[in-house]
């Protein structure tokens, strides 16, 4: 075989992607080519250069940057969804708009049938527009709003969000909720009057949820406060594996695991010593009739000025979480990705 | 691969939690490839994120014939060769000063070499650095999935669309142009 055609064929030869046969001519080739040897030997070296700069540099990103990576790409994905939903919105309104003024001046200048045509196509388009506009979020600010709000189990937590319900002001914090964007129906609350319940949780269901119509509104739901359970009673009380890290960062300890009456749940209590913070963890496809198809994104209650709690919801696929605590967001974020952290270091273990 | 076939198949990325798991996995490969695609932190960092979103957006696409990580590099890929011809059509630097100084100095920190020999490092990263970064877009690509991402020849032909030939060919032909520029090197 000439050089030039070997040659071709030597990049695939130094990566092992030459069948044995071809494999085998080259060989041949280069114990009597010192020419072709040199060019083997070149582009092995070129290739050594290449992972050993690679490994020096190990595209090392700042370090807190996997902290804030996963919260940055959800606000990027949110804003993204809002900016579609105002664009489509936009679009069909300036349609509608120039369909009926269309409508309307040529009207005047065409056979009646044909103008009554343009009339009712460019009235269609406007109930289109009018039916379809975008659900605004508790990002946008909504100020008219049908609410709900939420029952967290523990009494403390449920008034501290019942506290906030009751503001003097609720309107300001409403969010338009239909029924596919509630979430967790079991916690939640005021369905039963004509969607006017109380300010509570921003939530989510899923796209094409399952979610059941003739529901009823939660009963409350009790802790049982005064036992206290070993990590590994707790453990034999769920069918699901609890994640309890004894330290989150940065300098919460776990204090308590309590088991959640009548539910396969369990609260863990965090404290530093001077602040609590609960975290809920509840099976998904329990006995309680809960579906992971019932969850969807993160939950967050945002506490508003003086109000006493913010708290992150999610849920990984075999176990929801629920996450309360007095911190600000920013603090509550990086918890609830050491909790992620830890669920998905336990489940690859 | 089958575990992410099936974590797509059973709800494709239905619900949040399963796409937070597959950046959770892939985010520092992704990232990575972006950075050796592109050459800077903050290019690297916004085009990482686009292409989870752009996953996120259109995994009902995903057929499972390919392994999810060479699904997302595919799709890195074209968002980076989108932003080379871009930047090159404004004619701007694709290499970062900043973060190739940042990366010298991670190299020359290391505490087992002697000064001389750091200095003599960081002379030959910038040397292979800027070669790498020269080569032109599709034979850069190939390279850097090839040598830094060790892909098959198969995985990159899917993840850039063209036939395994191709691959061979500008594999060859990047790396015979990194040799004459790095001879000093090479000899």
């Amino acid at each position: 075989m000439k050089c030039n055609r070997i040659r071709r064929k030597l990049g695939a030869y130094l990566d092992g992607e030459l069948p044995e046969r071809k494999a085998e001519k080259i060989r041949k080739h280069l114990a009597e080519c010192s020419s072709c040897t040199w060019e083997l030997k070149s582009f092995h070296k070129i290739d050594e250069l290449g992972r050993w700069t690679a490994e020096a540099e190990s595209a090392q990103p700042p370090e807190d940057y996997w902290e804030n990576y996963q919260a940055n790409l959800h606000a990027r994905l949110e804003q993204e969804k809002v900016h579609r939903g105002a664009g489509i919105s936009s679009f069909l309104s300036r349609c509608w708009n120039f369909s009926l003024a269309f409508a309307v001046y040529w009207s005047g200048k065409m056979a009646p049938g044909l103008a009554a045509a343009v009339v009712i196509l460019a009235l269609a388009m406007g109930l289109y527009y009018v039916r379809h506009q975008p659900i605004q979020t508790i990002a946008q600010g909504s100020p008219e709003t049908e609410k709900i709000s939420v029952n967290l189990y523990l009494k403390e937590h449920e008034n501290a969000v019942m506290l906030a319900s009751h503001s003097t002001q609720p309107q300001q914090m409403g969010v338009e909720l239909g029924y596919e964007d509630v979430f967790y129906y079991d916690a939640a609350r005021g369905l039963d009057s004509g969607w006017s319940g109380e300010r509570g949780v921003f939530l989510r269901a899923p796209r094409h949820s399952s979610y059941p119509v003739d529901m009823e509104p939660s009963k409350s739901v009790d802790i049982a406060n005064g036992d206290k359970l070993s990590l590994k009673a707790a453990q034999e009380a769920v069918s699901f594996r609890i994640v309890a890290p004894q330290i989150l960062h940065p300098a919460y300890l776990l204090e308590c695991i309590r088991k959640v009456e009548g539910r396969e749940a369990v609260q863990l209590v965090y404290t530093n010593g001077i602040s609590t913070l609960s975290l809920f963890e509840q099976a998904l496809e329990s006995e309680e009739k809960l579906y992971s198809s019932d969850f969807r994104e993160y939950v967050m209650y945002s506490k508003a000025e003086g109000e006493p709690a913010n708290m992150i919801g999610w849920n990984s696929r075999e176990v929801s979480f629920t996450l309360i605590g007095e911190q600000e967001f920013s603090p509550l974020m990086g918890l609830t990705r050491a909790i992620q952290e830890s669920y998905f270091g336990e489940k690859e273990k | 691969m089958e575990s992410d076939i099936l974590l797509i198949r059973e709800r494709q990325i239905a619900d949040i939690a399963d796409f937070d798991r597959i950046v959770y996995l892939h985010r520092k490969q992704i990232y990575q490839l972006a950075y050796r695609l592109i050459g800077n932190h903050e290019d690297a960092d916004d085009i990482s994120q686009e292409v989870f979103i752009r996953a996120y957006k259109s995994i009902r696409k995903f057929k499972g014939k390919s392994k999810l990580s060479t699904w997302l590099h595919r799709i890195t890929v074209n968002l980076c060769i989108n932003h080379l011809k871009k930047k090159s059509r404004h004619g701007c630097e694709s290499t970062d000063e900043k973060t190739l100084d940042m990366q010298v100095y991670s190299l020359g920190s290391d505490r087992t070499k002697t000064p001389l020999d750091n200095v003599e490092a960081e002379e030959l990263t910038r040397q292979v650095k800027e070669a790498v970064e020269s080569l032109p877009v599709a034979e850069k690509v190939v390279f850097v999935l090839r040598v830094h991402q060790e892909l098959s020849y198969k995985e990159i032909a899917w993840a850039i669309d063209c036939p395994i030939g191709t691959v061979m060919s500008r594999l060859n032909r990047a790396r015979r142009r990194l040799r004459d520029k790095l001879k000093d090197y090479i000899i």
